[in-house]
């Protein structure tokens, strides 16, 4: 089969280009260096099937990066039957040089100029016919995100692929010096390039007068922050009470008359542990939907390298930098893609510290715990709050661990990023966006909580002659075993089963209490809130919020550190600091009230 | 086709390598070349702009400089610098950058005119 390799700098739009072209499902975001694995997929061209393949954005083919060197030794590993090298149009006078030192590899190569809708508002002119000759090889304009060019574009790469003879390998050998790179672009940018002296003053410029100014910028962003998870709570809600709704129909219609005629046994498996523990979980999925929606919103509008500049003098006082909170935020989806955006890092110091920091940042698994318990517990008014104030507090325990430990993980590591224009989203690939990651979370997720509540089930049924539940079960006994560890929290006993069980993953923790007090996910709110005070339940909270996040974090943190001892100590850390935030917390509220 | 397996991991001579490269000393070309009369970018002014000199930055970072349109004889403006001693925001280009003062004192300016 024939390879294309899509290659440019980070940020041209090669994904949003790879999904356009492919169809496939590649994450894109507005923020440098996001693409860390290689994605690949299938598209016909010239009759023939092709394999595409996205390559992480690089600066330089000799740069030192870990992209740069994947990038390298994809290229050199690999045979290849086309290039397509995208730049951002707009920044052609940066960009254009990479482009001359790829077509040194000798591989036939295609240039795509994309942000051709950007170039064209700014009043820039680019003579793609010139550079074509110039250059020898095939220029296009593209709008990867219009769409606009790219029958053009795909014209030219089956004609390249046509006249290509077999498949040839990458010539690192003839490589010129840079400079000399350097006199040959602004050759070319001075004939082919006419950009108007006067920038007309953009939406980005004006947008940025407040969002990065130094006492309206902050402020902005926790509004931002609350805004956001408003909306969710809003429109997340409402939909999962549609969910619970309907989830309780299916069960009490259909459900419930079908298992009718089984043993209690295989009938209480089924119904109470199965059913009602995936129930629960699944009524969830319209939030995590709306959550991954506004996430990507986020992430493709280009507010998160502002954040990076709002941060960095703060985090540089804890031996980070912004771009250590970009991925925080980040960590608010999910905590593994983030602890891997760490590879954008060089320094072992600082990559360390990031990623004893990002385990903090409440993920959307741990939202659900936290949506569910806010709501069972606390008034309406007051829920959004306790859970804006769980956000912040995930911030300052990152910050007090980053803190502690920046001498032992210190680092020098300078910092230079792209602050991208301000782009909007595009509704269609957002939706896509949501549907994706809701999917993913049920496919990676979805046998972990399977097996989880199964587990609870039996724990809580087994011996069969037992009350379920009680004392003489086995959950029972184990939670006698545990009890000293979690009494002075004053989480209680069925309490920490379940986060015994959230260990593994804190999707889990809902559907196991669904399956403990064996109720359907409309009713578990009000035996919580009858067994629970505030109290115990922010004990609880903080204790799911500071404790390990999840099996496959460990395993992430453990292949990108490349180091078991700093996994055990970042087990051990958060574990620790978990009992002693909700004692602490537990112990003066009681002593309060 | 799992490409992904080809993410290979650098070898442990690499990354020891690359830890005493992040150590090495950050040279000051203007110091050493043109006597002490250069400004340097970080002490620009909001709005102010001025041209590249010289890069002071050792070839990692220098490489990364050239990649997002910072070379000697390019214009740079200052749009605005955070304030805490935090970093700058700067333009070459049609390319913002954020740049911390570390390394904006590394990139000295012709003598303004
Ligand atoms: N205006 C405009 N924006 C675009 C276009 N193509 C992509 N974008 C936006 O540019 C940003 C970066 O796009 P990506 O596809 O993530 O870029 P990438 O090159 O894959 O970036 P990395 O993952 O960092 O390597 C996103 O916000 C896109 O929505 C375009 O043609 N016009």
């Amino acid at each position: 089969m024939k390879r294309i390799a899509l290659l440019g700098m980070p940020n041209t739009g090669k994904s949003t280009l790879f999904n356009r072209l492919t169809g496939a499902g590649a994450r894109v975001g507005n923020w440098p260096g996001l693409t860390v694995e290689l994605l690949s997929a299938k598209l016909l061209l010239a009759g023939d099937m092709v394999e595409v393949v996205d390559l992480p954005g690089i600066y330089n083919l000799h740069g030192f990066s870990e992209d740069e060197q994947v990038v390298r030794r994809f290229l050199e590993s690999q045979p290849i039957d086309l290039i397509a090298v995208v730049l951002n149009g707009v920044q052609l006078d940066r960009q254009l040089a990479l482009a001359l030192q790829l077509k040194q590899l000798g591989l036939p190569m295609i240039l795509l100029l994309n942000m051709a809708d950007e170039a064209a508002k700014l009043g820039m002119r680019i003579d793609t016919g010139r550079l074509s000759a110039s250059l020898g090889l095939p220029v296009h304009m593209i709008s990867a995100k219009a769409g606009q060019g790219l029958p053009q574009a795909k014209a030219s790469m089956e004609g390249l692929l046509r006249a290509g003879g077999d498949t040839i390998q990458a010539n690192f050998d003839n490589f010129t010096e840079d400079h000399r790179l350097e006199q040959e672009t602004q050759a070319l940018l001075s004939q082919a390039v006419q950009s108007p002296l006067v920038l007309p003053r953009s939406l980005t410029e004006r947008l940025d007068r407040y969002a990065l100014h130094p006492w309206i910028g902050p402020p902005l962003f926790l509004l931002l922050l609350l805004g956001v998870f408003q909306a969710i709570y809003g429109l997340g809600t409402p939909l999962q009470d549609g969910m619970e709704w309907l989830l309780t129909r299916v069960k009490d219609l259909l459900l419930t008359p079908m298992l009718g005629g089984l043993p209690e046994i295989p009938r209480s498996f089924l119904a109470e542990g199965l059913y009602d523990g995936l129930g629960t979980v699944l009524s969830f999925l319209p939030i995590i939907f709306v959550f991954f929606l506004v996430m990507a919103a986020v992430e493709d509008s280009g507010y998160l390298a502002r954040a990076a500049f709002l941060a960095d003098a703060l985090m540089a006082r804890m031996g980070l930098d912004g771009r250590a909170f970009v991925l925080q935020l980040m960590g608010f989806g999910c905590n593994v893609p983030a602890i891997m955006g760490t590879r954008v890092m060089r320094s072992r110091g600082l990559r360390l510290l990031t990623m004893l920091t990002i385990p903090f940042s409440l993920c959307s698994a741990r939202l659900q715990v936290f949506l569910f318990f806010t709501t069972a517990v606390f008034s309406p008014t007051a829920a959004p709050w306790v859970l804006f104030g769980l956000y912040l507090l995930s911030f300052a325990i990152a910050f007090l661990s980053a803190f502690l430990w920046r001498h032992r993980l210190n680092s020098h590591e300078p910092l230079l990023m792209e602050i991208p224009p301000y782009r909007m989203p595009h509704l269609g690939y957002l939706l896509a966006q949501g549907w994706r990651e809701s999917t993913h979370f049920l496919r990676e997720a979805g046998g972990f909580i399977l097996l989880g509540v199964a587990l609870v089930w039996l724990l809580t049924h087994f011996p069969f002659d037992a009350a379920p539940a009680s004392a003489e079960t086995l959950a029972g006994r184990l939670a006698d075993f545990i009890a000293p560890v979690f009494d002075p929290l004053g989480i209680d006993q069925m309490l920490a089963i379940a986060l015994l069980f959230g260990f593994v993953a804190k999707e889990i923790v809902i559907g196991a209490l669904a399956v403990i007090y064996a109720v359907g996910p409309d009713s578990l709110d009000a035996v919580i809130a009858a067994r629970v005070d505030w109290v115990s339940a922010l004990s609880f909270m903080l204790f799911t919020l500071i404790y390990t996040p999840c099996v496959s974090t460990l395993a992430v943190i453990r292949q990108e550190s490349r180091s078991l001892g700093f996994t055990l100590f970042s087990l051990g850390w958060s574990l620790g600091l978990a009992w002693v935030v909700s004692w602490a917390f537990y112990q003066t509220a009681r002593h309060l009230s | 086709m799992i490409i992904a397996s080809l993410l290979i991991k650098p070898s442990p001579e690499m990354t020891t390598l690359s830890i005493q490269n992040e150590f090495a000393p950050i040279r000051l070309q203007a110091t050493v070349t043109d006597g002490p009369t250069h400004a340097n970018l970080a002490e620009l002014k909001a709005g102010d702009t001025g041209v590249i000199n010289a890069l002071g930055a050792e070839s990692e970072l220098r490489l990364r400089m050239h990649a997002l349109g910072l070379l000697p004889g390019r214009t740079v403006q200052v749009i605005r610098k955070a304030p805490f001693h935090g970093p700058l925001e700067i333009r070459s280009g049609h390319t913002n950058l954020l740049i911390r003062l570390d390394e904006a004192r590394s990139i000295s300016l012709e003598p303004q005119s």
